[in-house]
């Protein structure tokens, strides 16, 4: 068994998980226009674009990408710690028992990638950001990896972490997960013909694509409750080798990811909803094939149409929207997306929509889609009996 | 008891001629070295054993570093180049060419990334026995032209159909060593190890793993 013990994000929507949830509640987009300034060495990068970046972004004028991200993940881990009680704080920071994987796409490659005379990398770029943050934590564990998975590298984490409790490598695992948006990432999805000019609309028939989004986020998992009412009930993968970055229209994959956790509907699903054309359609097709014979039908909705997509972060910010929900037994909507694409055959949680089933919320699927043929799922769960 | 086989292969890239796995991979040609490699890999070893195996678990240093600078030195404009950008993605023609679908995990963890990748494999099947066989994989650079990839299988115990190769090793829960030099093994010291038959018996991967020499 494993169980979420706290957590804490940092998104264009705020420093905290308060300031995200409000976000999603109110419907309020953080997308703004790119500074050409800012990335004015990525070649052929093409302004306007617009992007969904931290408020303090600013901060990338002095800071390096590897500089802001240990700092963005030592905020969120402090928060992480700052929430627990002294005795559950003590017991995770008892030496030997905490692992620690960071998540993450491109780490701190754009330190390197556009420079006129570019160092020689020695390292992965991610890595260098995981032993920063280890030692400017004061956490000595030999306990550590990195994730890349693309856009799952998140719920790729979560997977890994319960595969580290289940063989008792650690007792407890902080998942850390972040990505800023820069002139690398930008550049790359602008040529894929990805980022939209307008709204992101998940699931909607005039969806577009989406904009980019900086996020940090740290989920504390365990094997011990410690008082803790919400449930890592489990995680998934399934990898297909159907194409470099689409996936097969069928589905499939991400239906075996998520019928490995059960094949009973969730209350509700928060989706990775980055409303491409191909994405969108593949992850409806998936929810209905993994759940028809269920006897609930469950409401879709996502996050990335408010803090845009945060890449390698993505599915810990999705999941930390679900243990929110759980936590709170409210919902939140897909606020920008106002007519669902009529070829869509589940219920999607849209701008005007009120659920009239949903009267308990008992468990999520969070989803991930990533490049290189790889699907997540992850579920999320509540013990109600231990509600206050 | 997990036992461990590793395998070698060198290789050349850009390849000299059009690879007998052709068929099938979209665009073999766009393929960056290490892509390139995982499935000319891939290809020897599933001619020798029809088995897949359960798990893949690709590390492989350095990322997909090279493939980034060859982006952005290219004008940061071909949607082909930037889509192998990420150090998985490069396994997906191996997935091709071995026809596999499944776990398939990315490690990193320079300058141990290929002991990260045996570690992790190891920690998978203890956790969960249902997965047999891990493939862990990564691609080193030795040159500008000259590539090797290392693969290692993982299995439980010895079985039938395993690659044809003379070393193997078991990896075996063992108390730490109390050094703390032990844990930080680089890759380079586990291929020295591995590939020269140094004479101690054991190589401690991790706090209680440690790999032991069978043959």
């Amino acid at each position: 068994m494993s169980w979420i013990l706290g957590y804490a994000c940092n998104s264009s929507a705020g420093g905290t998980t308060d300031e995200f949830w409000s976000a999603l509640k109110d419907g309020r987009t953080h997308s703004h226009a790119v500074d050409p300034a800012r990335w004015s060495a990525a070649p052929g990068l093409m302004i306007p674009l617009s992007a969904c970046l931290w408020p303090s972004s600013d901060s990338r004028a002095v800071q390096t990408a590897k500089e802001c991200l240990v700092s963005q993940l030592l905020n969120v881990w402090m928060q992480t710690l700052n929430g627990l009680d002294d005795v559950t704080r003590a017991q995770v920071l008892k030496p030997g028992d905490l692992g620690v994987i960071f998540a993450s796409t491109k780490g701190c490659i754009d330190d390197f990638i556009f420079k006129d005379d570019p160092p020689e990398i020695a390292s992965d770029p991610l890595t260098p950001i995981l032993d920063s943050f280890l030692s400017a934590a004061n956490l000595d564990t030999p306990e550590r990896i990195c994730v890349s998975t693309a856009c799952t590298s998140s719920l790729s984490a979560l997977f890994l972490a319960r595969s580290w409790l289940a063989s008792k490598r650690a007792r407890h695992v902080l998942i850390l997960a972040g990505d800023r948006i820069g002139p690398f990432t930008l550049r790359g999805f602008q040529v894929l013909n990805v980022l939209t000019p307008d709204a992101i609309q998940p699931f909607a028939k005039s969806r577009s694509g989406f904009h980019l989004g900086d996020a940090a986020a740290a989920i504390l998992v365990s094997a011990e409750s410690f008082g803790s009412n919400l449930r890592l009930a489990g995680a998934a993968l399934d990898t297909e080798g159907y194409a470099l970055t689409r996936p097969s229209q069928s589905g499939d994959s991400l239906s075996r990811a998520i019928t490995q956790l059960g094949t009973e509907a969730p209350s509700l699903i928060v989706a990775h909803g980055t409303a491409t054309l191909v994405n969108d359609a593949i992850e409806d097709k998936a929810f209905s094939a993994s759940f028809h014979k269920s006897k609930r039908r469950p409401l879709i909705t996502g996050t990335k149409w408010s803090i845009g997509h945060t890449l390698g972060a993505s599915g810990a910010m999705d999941t930390i929207a679900a243990c929110e929900i759980l936590r709170r037994q409210e919902t939140f909507s897909l606020a920008t997306t106002a007519d669902v694409d009529r070829d869509f055959r589940c219920r999607y949680l849209v701008h005007d929509s009120e659920p009239d089933d949903l009267d308990s919320i008992e468990s999520i699927l969070v989803s991930s889609l990533g490049f290189g043929g790889i699907h997540a799922a992850a579920k999320i769960e509540i013990d109600h009996a231990g509600l206050p | 008891m997990i036992e461990l086989r590793p395998r070698i292969f060198d290789f050349t890239f850009p390849a000299p001629e059009e690879p007998s796995w052709s068929s099938l991979v979209e665009r073999w040609y766009q393929l960056d070295a290490y892509s390139f490699g995982l499935a000319e890999a891939g290809q020897c070893l599933a001619m020798e054993t029809r088995l897949r195996p359960d798990a893949l678990v690709l590390a492989s240093p350095e990322a997909s570093n090279r493939t980034d600078f060859s982006f952005a030195r290219s004008g940061a404009a071909s949607p082909a180049r930037f889509v192998h950008t990420l150090p998985n993605v490069r396994g997906v023609p191996l997935l091709q060419v071995i026809r596999f679908t499944g776990l398939c995990l990315c490690v990193q963890s320079d300058p141990r990334t290929q002991l990260a990748g045996l570690i992790e494999s190891t920690g998978l099947m203890i956790a969960n026995p249902s997965l047999r066989r891990i493939w862990a994989a990564g691609v080193v650079r030795l040159n500008e032209r000259r590539f090797r990839v290392y693969f290692y299988e993982l299995t439980h115990g010895a079985i039938d159909h395993s690659w044809q190769q003379e070393t193997s090793f078991v990896i075996e829960k063992h108390e730490n060593s109390g050094d703390a030099a032990a844990v930080k093994a680089t890759d380079n010291d586990w291929l020295s190890w591995m590939e020269t038959g140094r004479t101690r018996a054991a190589f401690q991967l991790a706090r209680h793993l440690r790999a032991v020499r069978l043959s």
